[in-house]
């Protein structure tokens, strides 16, 4: 459980890492929109290239890229060959009761291309951005619903310490696991019930084991004086340069494509 | 008043199960600045009780508690209680919050709202102190368990504390674990002149302390140097502890004839001893 996990956050000198992080959020969230718009397949495209582009300052060689692709890739094979067989249209090859049509082929590269975009948008977030900082880029962007009534900064605090569990809480559930089948869990039964109960054996201490956990952490936070209040030197520590303008006008181009 | 915490006429009662339990029975202490305080009991003693009382996270049910002369039912000094008194827990796993070294150790300045340069400054300056500088920008779940234990010390240190209680911190650490950590808690003691009071199961964390306190069911039944508790017969009978091996040792040589004056409780100074003698 010692190696690096997809999502975690990366230290790094590139021009990604030195974005603001308000920035990368906002850009993340415009280019997951403009991409899951219907009928507008150019926005798709650019921002598939805005990100490769990414990709490429963030010093991801290669090798690097096939692996983070690969717990995706059954996942888009499927989609692909899926949409691209039965949705129905002008044929392009026509193999006894297989046929592939134009149109298939068109939305199969374009539900690709959407995962794509969603799954490498999230992984260059996380991946350049340490925790502390997509929080305070959330408090500072949702401040003004504060005013509302909507505690923005304990939904951030909460974000973060999510971050900050995520591999803790797998790292429990595997020696949970473990523990079940040294006691004979059938989790290679063929059975689906009996695999169902033996997931439930796991799944429930792993769930108690939260909860204590839980009480632990929050007992902890409040010996480090955390009151729940909004921390103004937080978001006051952002800085807004150059090089923020350069990105967000390149994503504002892909919004401007949409739009016409 | 100040400069001490203290604890007058301390009760805590829980309620379990609709049933009235003592964990605290009229406790009576005093915590000077400066000490290195080593607290026994066995479970059930009320040892996490007792710490949980010393920065506010629990209040007694009757008597009060003084941190520097500020009365922990006042809900204006609770944040001033709580940079004052840092509070190490058991398992280090559960009490970072970040994924970040750096991030981990601004948590508590953040939450006292303090300028950026401060926080730095502080941060800087607890890596440092804790051996964790080369750590600073590491994922907080690939450090090893004394790592963790070490950066949740130096994560209170950011809020300047006058003391550190600690919870029985050494208990899910492995053996050189352990003794590194004793000896950062005694380098906090004497360079940093921070007030210690670590809780623990192990009588060898606690062998060099200034003072020792033994609870047992809810009350202090001695408080003491480890010497005088640890060599006297009736004071070990008192607290049911098993003495070091050195003591039993030592003892035995006196009772045999030999005058052994000094206080002799660890392997190192029996050594020292030894050599002593031989010159």
């Amino acid at each position: 459980m010692n190696g690096l996990k997809i999502g975690q956050y990366v230290r790094g000198n590139s021009f990604l890492h030195k974005l603001d992080p308000r920035t990368k959020l906002l850009g993340c969230f415009v280019m997951i929109i403009t991409s899951l718009l219907k009928n507008n397949t150019s926005a798709l495209y650019i921002n598939v290239v805005l990100l490769l582009l990414c990709i490429l300052l963030c010093g991801i060689k290669f090798k690097q890229f096939v692996k983070m692709v690969r717990p995706i890739r059954y996942m888009l094979l499927l989609t692909f060959i899926f949409q691209s067989i039965f949705i129905s249209g002008e044929k392009l090859i026509d193999l006894w009761v297989i046929s592939v049509s134009r149109e298939g082929l068109h939305i199969g590269i374009v539900t690709i291309a959407r995962i794509f975009v969603l799954y490498f948008c999230s992984i260059l977030l996380t991946r350049t951005t340490t925790p502390a900082q997509l929080t305070a880029a959330i408090e500072a962007l949702l401040f003004p619903m504060v005013r509302i009534g909507i505690p923005i900064n304990k939904f951030a605090t909460l974000i973060n310490v999510s971050l900050r569990f995520i591999p803790v809480i797998i790292e429990e559930a595997e020696t949970i696991t473990c523990a079940q089948k040294a006691r004979g869990a059938p989790f290679n039964s063929k059975s689906l019930i009996k695999k169902f109960k033996a997931i439930f054996s796991v799944l429930i201490p792993v769930l108690a084991s939260s909860l204590q956990r839980a009480a632990d952490i929050a007992i902890a936070m409040e010996s480090r004086c955390y009151t729940g209040e909004i921390n103004h030197n937080r978001i006051k520590g952002l800085s807004f340069g150059k090089s923020d303008i350069i990105a967000l006008g390149l994503i504002s181009t892909s919004i401007v494509i949409v739009l016409v | 008043m100040a400069d001490a915490i203290e604890l007058v006429n301390v009760q805590k009662q829980y309620k379990v199960n609709n049933h009235l339990t003592h964990a605290l029975k009229d406790v009576n202490l005093t915590i000077p600045k400066g000490q290195f305080i080593g607290i026994l009991g066995e479970n059930g003693s009320g040892k996490t009780t007792l710490a949980r009382l010393f920065n506010g996270l629990i209040l007694p049910t009757k008597g009060n508690v003084y941190v520097d002369g500020m009365d922990t039912f006042d809900k204006r000094f609770i944040k001033k209680i709580r940079s004052r008194v840092g509070m190490i827990f058991q398992n280090p796993e559960n009490q970072i919050i970040s994924s970040i070294v750096e991030e981990e150790l601004a948590f508590g300045p953040q939450n006292l709202n303090l300028p950026i340069e401060e926080i730095d400054k502080r941060v800087d300056k607890a890596l440092n102190i804790m051996g964790l500088t080369a750590l600073r920008f590491h994922a907080t779940n690939l450090l090893s368990g004394g790592q963790k234990q070490r950066l949740a010390i130096a994560s209170i240190l950011t809020m300047k504390p006058q003391y550190l209680i600690l919870d029985e911190p050494t208990s899910m650490l492995d053996q050189s674990g352990r003794y590194e950590l004793i000896n950062y808690l005694k380098k906090l003691n004497k360079q940093h002149n921070i007030t210690i009071v670590l809780i623990t199961h192990n009588i060898k964390d606690i062998l060099s302390a200034d003072r020792l306190i033994v609870l047992k069911k809810g009350a202090v039944v001695l408080d003491s140097t480890p010497w005088k508790i640890f060599s006297s017969p009736e004071n070990l009978e008192i607290s049911g502890l098993n003495p070091p091996d050195m003591v039993k040792l030592v003892n035995g040589l006196n009772k045999r004839g030999y005058k052994l004056k000094d206080e002799i409780l660890t392997t190192e100074q029996m050594v020292e001893f030894i050599c002593r003698q031989l010159n």
